[in-house]
């Protein structure tokens, strides 16, 4: 079956952005591993009142909402190209 | 030090019930908790109301499975957050956080961080893809009959060892609460699904879920707001009070206070995470919205909530070592918490804001028992009638009065083995059952799933195989690990040393799906790789191309 060129570099294109959203979440949810590694000293350090692993925890959970709620927005902006539908062979 | 004499592990949060040592043994009734049971009891009254109503609009199948797929995306994202947030969360957490303190946050993050996935790589392409369950989707392309097969199993699989954990711990901790027998806590938990779902179906469902996320976000940030509110808003003052009562002092706000090996995190996250993604009653809901930008917003709203609850549990988690400890009430002559750790939160509730609001809790973790169970439930019934005699025996042509017909009497036997289950399991350590549907449908539903959407090469073969594998090697896994090696067959050492072995299984599954698919050069393979870009488009477009 062969997919019209538009569509396909519509597809390519969403393609990299999820995996580029997917990348970032999943880098950042690894790092959460680094405080049982022990090679990085940032998270025993601080004098914040909830240590710095518990805020690096809260920082993780706000920041991936925000990551999604950017993700929408930049769909949101293509929903239009949804009615490039009628062009399917 | 009372807090070194606190035992045992929590919950196993996330949805899968009470793999306590606390749960898993036996409990001390608790005297009947009559403001409990009125406020339950007014959930009941609500909550039947709804499925009386949603009864008059499940007039087919269809409408059973996904609620006539007229649900927003708001409310969905409150169902899903209502469906995944289970007791074993919200007890669970706060429990393993009094007892290790920041560790007990490994399995919160494990637990919200499959949302931004969801959104990203499947909401929409499920969505578009699929009618009423997951095997739709992984099953488009392929050759309907061995995938849906597999598929089935695995998820009776996931659904059946998650209901028999839910069961359980449900039975325990509304003994526990309400001071109500093991055996009538299971049949009334049972029968009061088998109403909902079997009358209601998913959109009596889908309201269940709602009502239960907006009680237990309610409950947990009115705990959280009182015990700013007895410390002047003063954060610094409730973790200083805390650290100074918790028998690990500052160590508790630092990772490794409770798991110190970084295979074992690794492995609880990965669980975790790709587990989330492959839950089939999670992924059911997704079809529950009329469009893919509903779906999209399913996701978000559901990681909004989830994200909200556990940023809650923080507060609350690492407030009780300095709310409790002050108070003899909450512990035993030797040391230990009246109930178990698992009741962190309820003698939070109580220690914070009274009886009244102690009875409200506990009424809201019933609740929640019911959500998960009702969501576990219809997904079940889908897979039996929808999946396996609609799509397999009847080739996608059934008598719909007649699959209406099956998917209630499935509800029924379901909820009838659920009564059996938690009944013979009663007296059983179900560490290992409460942590096996996590690890299942990370190394089987999801490397399927994420194949079928985006690698062009997979074929039935490859999927079937590696599914196969997939299963196979993490029940395994499971059995010579820890929990049912050392712990249940009483042998010395564990002969796989982790509890959550999704960290192997998982690329496991993946490499063999790859590796067969590569090496799959039959007819069949070539029509499964030539199906890929019809099943692209409409993924993207929600559009059939001829």
């Amino acid at each position: 079956v062969a997919i019209p060129e538009e569509l396909q570099h519509i597809i390519a294109r969403r393609n990299r952005r999820r995996l580029l959203f997917a990348g970032i979440v999943l880098a950042f949810y690894a790092s959460f591993l680094l405080q049982y590694i022990g090679l990085v000293d940032f998270f025993a350090g601080g004098s914040s009142l909830l240590g710095r692993s518990t805020l690096y925890f809260c920082l993780l959970i706000v920041g991936f909402v925000v990551l999604e709620y950017l993700y929408l927005r930049a769909r949101r902006r293509e929903d239009g190209e949804d009615r490039l539908r009628k062009d399917l062979p | 030090m009372r807090w070194l004499r606190v035992a045992g592990a929590a919950l196993v949060p996330n949805g899968v019930l009470a793999a306590s040592s606390d749960l898993a043994s036996e409990v001390t009734r608790a005297p009947l908790n009559l403001s409990a049971i009125a406020m339950f009891l007014l959930f009941v009254a609500a909550t039947l109301s709804i499925s009386f109503w949603a009864s008059r609009r499940t007039r087919t199948s269809g409408q059973f499975y996904n609620a006539g797929g007229n649900i927003t995306g708001l409310q969905n994202g409150a169902a899903i957050a209502g469906d995944f947030m289970s007791a074993a969360s919200f007890l669970g957490v706060t429990g393993l956080m009094f007892i290790g303190g920041f560790d007990g946050l490994i399995f919160g993050i494990g637990a919200f961080a499959g949302w931004p996935l969801l959104l990203f790589l499947f909401a929409e392409r499920i969505r578009n893809l699929g009618r009423y369950t997951f095997t739709d989707v992984v099953s488009m392309r392929l050759d309907g009959d061995r995938t849906r097969a597999i598929a089935v199993i695995s998820t009776i699989i996931v659904v059946m060892l998650y209901l028999i954990a839910q069961m359980v711990g449900a039975g325990k901790l509304i003994e526990l609460l309400f001071g109500l027998p093991y055996h009538v806590a299971v049949i009334v938990v049972s029968v009061l699904v088998i109403v909902y779902v079997a009358f209601g179906g998913m959109l009596a469902t889908t309201w269940v879920q709602i009502i239960k996320a907006v009680l237990l976000l309610s409950g947990a940030t009115l705990i959280a707001f009182l015990i700013l509110l007895q410390q002047g808003f003063d954060l610094g003052r409730v973790i200083e009070q805390s650290v100074a009562a918790h028998g690990k002092g500052e160590a508790a706000l630092r990772a490794g206070s409770m798991i110190s090996d970084p295979v074992q995190v690794a492995c609880i996250l990965v669980s975790m995470m790709f587990g989330t993604l492959g839950l089939p009653h999670i992924l059911m809901r997704l079809f529950t919205v009329p469009t893919m930008t509903e779906a999209r917003r399913s996701a978000f709203y559901a990681s909004v909530f989830v994200g909200y609850f556990y940023l809650l549990m923080v507060i609350i988690g690492f407030a009780a070592a300095g709310v409790l400890a002050s108070d003899t009430r909450f512990f035993t002559a030797s040391g230990g918490l009246v109930g178990g750790s698992n009741m962190t939160a309820i003698h939070m509730a109580q220690a914070v804001g009274g009886d009244l609001l102690m009875g409200f809790i506990s009424a809201v973790a019933f609740a929640t028992i019911l959500a998960v169970v009702a969501g576990l439930t219809v997904s079940g019934a889908a897979a039996i009638s929808h999946d396996l005699y609609a799509q397999v025996l009847c080739k996608g042509k059934p008598d719909p009065a007649r699959e209406l017909l099956l998917t209630r009497l499935t509800t029924l036997v379901l909820g009838l083995l659920a009564i059996a289950l938690g009944i013979v399991f009663q007296h059983q350590n179900i560490a290992f059952i409460a942590t096996m549907p996590m690890v299942v449908a990370a190394s089987v539903n999801f490397p399927v799933l994420l194949l079928s959407l985006y690698w062009p090469g997979m074929t039935t073969r490859g999927a079937v195989v590696g599914a196969i594998v997939g299963l196979v090697s993490s029940v395994a896994l499971t059995v010579i690990g820890p929990q049912v090696w050392v712990d249940i067959l009483g042998f010395e050492r564990a002969l796989f040393p982790y509890n959550y072995p999704a960290l192997f299984t998982m690329p496991l599954a993946l490499t063999v799906i790859w590796l067969v698919s590569l090496g799959d050069h039959s007819a069949r393979a070539q029509i499964d790789r030539d199906n890929y870009h019809r099943q692209l488009i409409q993924s993207e477009f929600g559009a059939r191309m001829p």
